[in-house]
């Protein structure tokens, strides 16, 4: 009998072990066993989705994740230089958008073409605006975590008080309306600004590192480009770059003090607090209006499409995809497959949905996040419109610059732009600066190699046919 | 062992003492020393593969650079802006703890606090003190005075810089002022009351005279400390406006960590240390006696 009970013990124990990597194997991201990820992201708002649904990843495929968060002012510099130097320490990290050409021109990420081919990333389900993010020299190699897009925030109770309707209509001869274009939201921040105790016209990110994104949002919408794709030469003294510019002056004067030091937190902070009419700026200014406990606009932002720039009888409707928190896989990682499941699994419609709808710095970038609305309707109040704010302005969608020393030439925009605000320089030699700067950038870096990256560039995101 | 070194075991014995403590300075401080040399004579870059010798191009560059020649600039008025007033309000300070008794002690430990703060920290309370709607522009407003453009505005972006740097490195300088008081002859002041000498007459031509090492030398150490100044300037301005506020230290960061531009920033930071060298010199020659 005793022998019996062995015989049944020792089997059980067999078929187990048998049985059960079949079992966990059936899950649609495998299997992994003994293996560790770490993945290297943004610090603050970031790790809560992570530490949320990992947990799930780790139980379905045997893998355990490390979460690595990094302060915002270290992340570009200590992950290229981890990638650089091959420590391998990261599996996984988060980068800006226009980071990624730099890593990829140095081998330092993992083409993802493989995974894309073998698995089912729900790729149409992403909207069509993101879908060419994280394509370079004609491969793949980042998903899109998180949907940048710049839109208008303004507060409703505001443009709808009769009397400022009243007022606008008398001094400046039209309606008071949700600008359409960049000149009447100069006039709007103009009226509003000073109007009420602690009420600014409009915020805008002015900062070293944030003010070139609405540089890039300017450019665009006054209609132009950053290189002759030709010569490589910089248009940065363009018409369009020029009142690119100008714009940012003027939106400076209706900002509250401070404005050249202005960035993403403090200018989304200023009109959650009411301080502001308008700010054009990513989702996570509207989102945080209605979500954050400090917000004293609850209830009264409206989100509508950027306005348009107009300049030599042309209209230019675009609204920025700026930034663009993306996740790639390090070249070096010995479990590349393993992170690929992970950024499949952390990217799929139902895990990405409830990630946007945590307000984390990580926003909608699929249809089912537009489309199955239920849990909108239920995140804060004038959700619904923001959702649709947000898509209304991807149909507009224009990308960042994305070749090679895009960091470096953002850079120095941002950099003489503070002297042009600040009045240091002349707006004439504050462009011109960039302009040389800029050349010297490209003569570093390669001019035929620039030109040609500038060209491919072009093609994927422009649909240039030069 | 002695039959091991046989007569040169005395000579290996230190040799085993020092060897640690060489082979550290060998590996950390002289290599990286000469290999940061080598490379400020290339292009060498993280970003780009592979790298030549371009002689002294790195060096001519950045001397012909606007910005490198405004982060010097902003990095001398940093310098002269605190250096002059923690000298000034140090002696000050120093003169009053000199007249205290038994209590003194407790007086120098609780000056020496913000000097124990970690710079990023006493950037980061600076930066909100500061702020537009912060505790200084209220206190200010409350004194009838208007509100200041503290980050938006070149020159109060630059004060904002040397206010925290003041605040944080007075009371070092008071202490080292202290120590240099307390190791004057106090017989020196007795012949001075005995010559007829008041206070004035006995500060200007018996104490500063006698502070002449004291001086030279907390100015030579606080100019170190502010020509590498960093850490500081990132937390408060990140050197903005534009780069109102960018001194030498931020440019090699930027340069070397931002753009992984190795050789360019190389270069920068061996003119950085040739320009303190200088400095270093010029002062030690004041501390030295005269013959």
């Amino acid at each position: 009998m005793r022998r019996l009970w062995c015989v049944v013990f020792l089997a059980s124990i067999v078929a187990g072990g048998v049985v059960s990597p079949f079992a966990v194997a059936e899950n649609e991201y495998g299997y992994y066993p003994g293996v560790t990820l770490r993945v290297a992201i943004l610090s603050g708002d970031h790790p809560v989705p992570w530490e949320k649904f990992v947990p799930r990843f780790e139980e379905m495929t045997g893998v355990k994740v490390e979460i690595i968060d990094l302060p915002w002012e270290e992340l570009y510099t200590k992950i290229f230089l981890e990638l650089a130097t091959h420590t391998g320490i990261y599996d996984i990290v988060e980068l800006a958008g226009f980071w990624v050409p730099d890593f990829v021109v140095n081998n330092l990420l993992a083409p993802l073409d493989e995974y894309y081919e073998k698995w089912d990333w729900a790729f149409e389900d992403i909207m069509p605006a993101y879908q060419k993010i994280g394509v370079f020299a004609g491969h793949r190699y980042s998903v899109i975590a998180d949907g940048d897009v710049f839109a208008l925030y303004y507060r409703k109770d505001l443009f709808e008080n009769p009397v400022y309707q009243a007022e606008f209509k008398k001094i400046y001869g039209y309606d008071l309306r949700v600008p359409q274009t960049w000149d009447e939201y100069l006039d709007v921040a103009e009226f509003f600004n000073g109007r009420e105790p602690n009420l600014w016209g409009n915020e805008a990110m002015l900062s070293r590192v944030h003010g070139p994104m609405i540089f890039m949002q300017l450019l665009h919408s006054f209609g132009g480009r950053f290189f002759d794709p030709y010569t490589m030469e910089p248009e940065i003294t363009s018409p369009a770059a020029r009142k690119a510019i100008e714009t940012m002056v003027k939106m400076a004067q209706y900002m509250s003090p401070g404005a050249p030091a202005h960035d993403f937190t403090i200018t989304r902070d200023n009109f959650t607090l009411g301080y502001a009419a308008m700010v054009v700026q990513w989702a996570d200014v509207g989102s945080w209006s209605g979500t954050a406990p400090e917000s004293k606009v609850r209830g009264k932002v409206g989100t509508a499409l950027v306005p348009a720039g107009v300049i030599n009888g042309q209209k230019f409707q675009r609204s920025e995809l700026a930034w663009n928190w993306q996740w790639a896989i390090n070249a070096d990682s010995k479990h590349k497959e393993a992170a690929a499941q992970l950024l499949r699994y952390m990217t799929s419609p139902e895990v990405s949905r409830e990630i946007v709808s945590m307000a984390r710095g990580y926003d909608p970038y699929r249809r089912s996040h537009f489309e199955n609305t239920q849990w909108a309707a239920e995140w804060f109040p004038g959700a619904l419109e923001f959702l649709a704010g947000l898509k209304a302005n991807m149909e507009y969608g224009v990308y960042d610059l994305y070749i090679p020393g895009a960091q470096q030439y953002l850079d120095a925009v941002g950099k003489h732009l503070g002297d042009i605000l600040t009045g240091v320089v002349s707006l004439d030699e504050g462009l011109r600066r960039i302009a040389d700067e800029w050349n010297e950038i490209t003569n570093r870096w390669g001019r035929e190699s620039q030109k040609a990256f500038y060209q491919d560039y072009l093609r994927t995101y422009w649909g240039w046919k030069g | 062992m002695i039959s091991l070194f046989g007569r040169h075991y005395r000579a290996a014995k230190w040799l085993g003492f020092i060897a640690p403590c060489v082979l550290v300075l060998l590996s950390f401080v002289i290599f990286p020393l000469v290999y940061s040399l080598y490379l400020s004579f290339t292009d060498f870059s993280l970003t780009q593969v592979g790298y030549r010798f371009i002689g002294l191009r790195n060096f001519l560059d950045i001397v012909r650079s606007t910005e490198a020649k405004k982060s010097a600039f902003n990095t001398m008025l940093i310098l002269i802006g605190s250096v002059s007033i923690e000298v000034v309000v140090g002696i000050s300070v120093a003169l009053m703890l000199n007249r205290i008794g038994y209590s003194r002690s407790i007086f120098v430990t609780l000056i020496a606090i913000p000097s124990l703060v970690a710079p990023t920290a006493v950037g980061a309370i600076w930066k909100m003190l500061l702020q537009p709607n912060g505790l200084v522009n209220y206190i200010l407003s409350a004194l009838g005075a208007s509100p200041i453009d503290w980050f938006g505005k070149p020159t109060f972006a630059l004060f904002s810089i040397i206010i925290a740097d003041i605040w944080q490195w007075t009371p070092f300088v008071a202490l080292i002022f202290l120590a240099g008081l307390t190791s004057i002859d106090p017989t020196l002041y007795e012949a001075a009351k005995v010559d007829g000498a008041d206070s004035m007459q006995q500060f200007w031509y018996v104490t500063l005279p006698n502070l002449r090492r004291t001086f030279a030398f907390a100015v030579l150490f606080r100019a170190i400390d502010v020509i590498r100044f960093m850490d500081t300037v990132w937390i408060i301005t990140r050197g903005g406006p534009g780069i109102a506020t960018q001194t030498a230290a931020v440019y090699i960061y930027v340069q070397g960590f931002r753009f992984f531009r190795i050789g360019f920033s190389s270069a920068a930071a061996w003119l950085l240390l040739i320009a303190v060298s200088i400095l270093t010199g010029f002062l030690l020659r004041l501390i030295r006696e005269k013959q």
